[in-house]
């Protein structure tokens, strides 16, 4: 399983201001996984620090804790250019993701999701990363019912997307370990 | 407080006037519900057609000229779905 992943600017605020215990789910992330953000990503997330969120990234950004890296020139510019209504950060989360094959792309929007999959980038919803690691091992199944808890009073998903994710993490059985 | 000046000799001044002058509203009153209406229609419509997935959610705060963090913020002030997932 890839240890790292690579966030568009939706999901990464998401975690940031859904709060669990007496910090935010994105902390408590970064305990188990690798972040990486596109140059551009990074730039989208810290754009006005007038919000919480935006403060905590430019913090975790600065501190080296999550990592951010350059545009690369790469083969398929002009191909993934050519996608007129997907914007900077979700085709220069793409285009990275092109360049590290095992980084997996988390984009939590239709239309980026089906340009990612078309470049063979493994995009993956947010709400099913917290799946992906309580699946393995990588999160406990308490701590990811726990996070999905907090982002899901953030709002910011659909009920049936919510539901969905709990019906896929009651049916992981109980890791006496992880637990 | 944000506060803007309209021409009253421009077609929406004149429009804002004749609308005060029949509802017996203030022009205040009245250019403010219009740039309020023009911003939910704005802002909904698009929102709209991002919920169906005909372009992302960088594309429609580029739409509305402004980033994607304030966009976000502003979809979560509304009461709009941020995310179409």
């Amino acid at each position: 399983m890839p240890d790292q992943f690579l966030y568009d600017t939706s999901p990464l605020i998401t975690l940031a201001v859904a709060r669990l215990d007496k910090g935010t789910v994105l902390e408590h992330f970064l305990a188990f996984i690798s972040i990486t953000l596109s140059e551009t990503v990074a730039q989208e997330a810290t754009a006005n620090e007038a919000y919480s969120d935006a403060v905590l990234v430019k913090t975790l950004l600065n501190s080296g804790a999550i990592r951010h890296i350059p545009i690369p020139k790469t083969p398929i510019d002009e191909l993934l250019d050519a996608y007129s209504k997907v914007d900077d950060g979700e085709r220069d989360t793409i285009r990275l993701g092109t360049m590290l094959p095992d980084c997996r792309v988390v984009i939590d929007d239709q239309h980026a999701f089906f340009v990612a999959a078309r470049f063979d980038v493994r995009p993956i919803m947010l709400l099913d990363v917290l799946v992906m690691y309580a699946q393995t091992g990588g999160l406990s199944k308490r701590l990811a019912q726990n996070s999905l808890d907090a982002i899901s009073k953030t709002g910011r998903y659909s009920s049936a997307a919510i539901q969905h994710t709990i019906y896929k993490l009651n049916r992981i059985t109980d890791d006496p370990d992880h637990n | 407080m944000i506060q803007i000046t309209i021409d009253e000799n421009e077609p929406i001044g004149l429009f804002i006037r004749a609308k005060a002058n029949q509802t017996g509203h203030s022009v205040s009153e009245v250019a403010k519900e219009m740039t309020q209406n023009s911003f939910d229609a704005t802002v909904r419509a698009l929102h709209e057609r991002f919920m169906q997935g005909e372009f992302s959610q960088g594309y429609m705060a580029k739409q509305l000229s402004i980033s994607r963090l304030d966009l976000i913020h502003l979809l979560e002030a509304m009461g709009l779905a941020v995310t179409n997932v």
